[in-house]
């Protein structure tokens, strides 16, 4: 039986893609039990709950309508925009003619239990490498009754051992951005992965250059907690590209095509 | 940034440091209830804990539907009746509706295996008849309506060939919760659970072809 290591995009296929996607996914998973780590969890949680929290906010702005609401939530670009549509979608049960009540009622069970009870559905071991912060944040009611879920940090002020932890890695770190560079899609990852680690301070590898998009990518966090003996699953290329470097197997499934 | 409470120290030194899983989750569970419980209503500026006590003597679960301990037995050797008596001295508007009584008397002989997983009207009805509770009943006691919600999801998107082998122990849960004067936020967890362990499917597939024909009907 494959044991695998589950990625971020692969948890949001699992219970917001398409049914072709969440087949693909339950056929690999059923009859054992699976790893994720934090890093996905910070990722799950700035996805799934961070569009939860835009929807109480806005209904409680006063937005009662669907189409003001997908209007409003769906703009943007790239693969989060379309991550944020899937999961108001998700919220909506499929369908543009939800109730704004059921949608907020369901938001609301999202925060309280439901999100991390889907993430954790059929896993028995979420790794921890770094100790993020973030991923344990959760959120907070504001003075004037809005919510705020933090998804970034201060390198300054940020509470993790991420430094050490790549630190401990970095001979593998080097030869995933060798490999990265040769690619022509990852050549930019490898240039700021090599600037990061390069950088006399290891706390610069902290805050924005761990969750932040021109920094060591959130991939490569997630990669180096996959272990030897468990398949990495994901529908993102990338993990491909770094497999040789990282001695990883990866099984890639084909995403949910867009809208 | 919120203080590294919850989650065990990986080790030091080489190979790679995991946490193992329960305590954890649980840690990570009831840090994610605590504050979303103070969220207030929305419109109402209530507490939803407090809220949720202070309709405690008024709760929907009152009007009757109790567990008996009786002779109807389950998996988990639980049983199931039905009385009539209402409390008194409630206010009209928060008594027990004939709604949620409803729902409850939809819910039972599907938790019970006592309609058969084909039934498709039986399923819907009671999919529909709780998502009304969920839609009604969510200012006056919120985790009843989350539980109706979240079950009404699980038999409105588990396909139906998955229903005859999922397990009833969510079901079964979700209805001992639901007439509980008080659910707690464990209480709503083990049901959300139980549900994801028995099979049931809590989200539906994504429907591209739904929403792109809504994204080309907004105006520009």
């Amino acid at each position: 039986m494959t044991r695998y290591f589950l990625d971020t995009t692969v948890q949001i296929e699992r219970h917001a893609g398409a049914a072709a996607q969440r087949q693909a996914v339950d056929s690999r998973l059923v009859g054992a039990q699976h790893a994720t780590s934090l890093q996905v969890l910070r990722e799950w949680k700035r996805i799934v709950d961070g569009t939860s929290v835009d929807v109480l906010n806005l209904v409680r702005d006063g937005v009662d309508d669907f189409r003001e609401l997908f209007a409003r939530l769906s703009q943007g670009w790239g693969r989060e925009a379309g991550q944020r549509l899937r999961v108001l979608a998700m919220l909506a049960g499929q369908s543009p003619a939800v109730e704004i009540p059921v949608l907020a009622a369901r938001a609301e069970l999202f925060l309280r239990s439901e999100s991390i009870a889907l993430f954790m559905a059929g896993l028995d071991e979420v790794r921890d490498g770094g100790q993020c912060g973030l991923a344990r944040e959760v959120p907070k009611l504001q003075p004037r009754g809005r919510l705020e879920l933090t998804t970034s940090c201060k390198k300054t002020d940020c509470d993790c051992v991420q430094p050490a932890f790549l630190e401990d890695r970095k001979v593998s770190i080097a030869a995933t951005a060798d490999v990265l560079a040769d690619d022509n899609s990852y050549e930019a990852l490898a240039k700021n992965i090599r600037t990061v680690m390069g950088k006399p301070d290891h706390n610069d590898r902290k805050g924005k250059a761990c969750w932040g998009g021109h920094g060591l990518g959130g991939d490569l966090s997630i990669a180096l907690e996959c272990r030897a003996d468990e398949t990495l699953l994901t529908t993102d290329r990338s993990f491909e590209v770094m497999a040789p470097a990282l001695s990883l197997t990866v099984d890639r499934i084909a995403p949910t095509p867009g809208p | 940034m919120t203080p590294g409470l919850l989650l065990s120290k990986p080790e030091t030194g080489s190979g790679t440091p995991h946490l193992d899983t329960t305590s954890d989750y649980e840690a990570i569970s009831q840090r994610i209830a605590a504050p979303v419980t103070q969220m207030p209503e929305l419109g109402e500026g209530g507490n939803t804990e407090r809220s949720e006590r202070a309709t405690s003597s008024n709760r929907p679960g009152t009007g009757g539907i109790r567990f008996s301990g009786a002779t109807k037995g389950t998996s988990t050797g639980m049983a199931i009746t039905f009385g009539t008596s209402s409390r008194p001295a409630v206010a009209a508007s928060a008594r027990p509706t004939n709604r949620f009584t409803s729902a409850l008397a939809a819910l039972k002989p599907l938790a019970l295996e006592e309609i058969d997983a084909a039934d498709e009207i039986a399923w819907a009805e009671a999919a529909q008849r709780l998502r009304r509770v969920a839609v009604t009943g969510r200012s006056q006691a919120p985790r009843h309506a989350a539980i109706a919600l979240v079950v009404s999801d699980a038999l409105t998107f588990t396909p139906k060939v998955a229903r005859a082998p999922a397990s009833r122990s969510g079901l079964v849960a979700a209805l001992r919760s639901l007439q509980e004067p008080f659910v707690s936020a464990d209480m709503e967890r083990t049901v959300v659970q139980e549900l994801l362990r028995g099979g049931w499917k809590l989200t539906a597939p994504f429907d591209a072809g739904a929403f792109a024909e809504f994204a080309r009907s907004l105006p520009k």
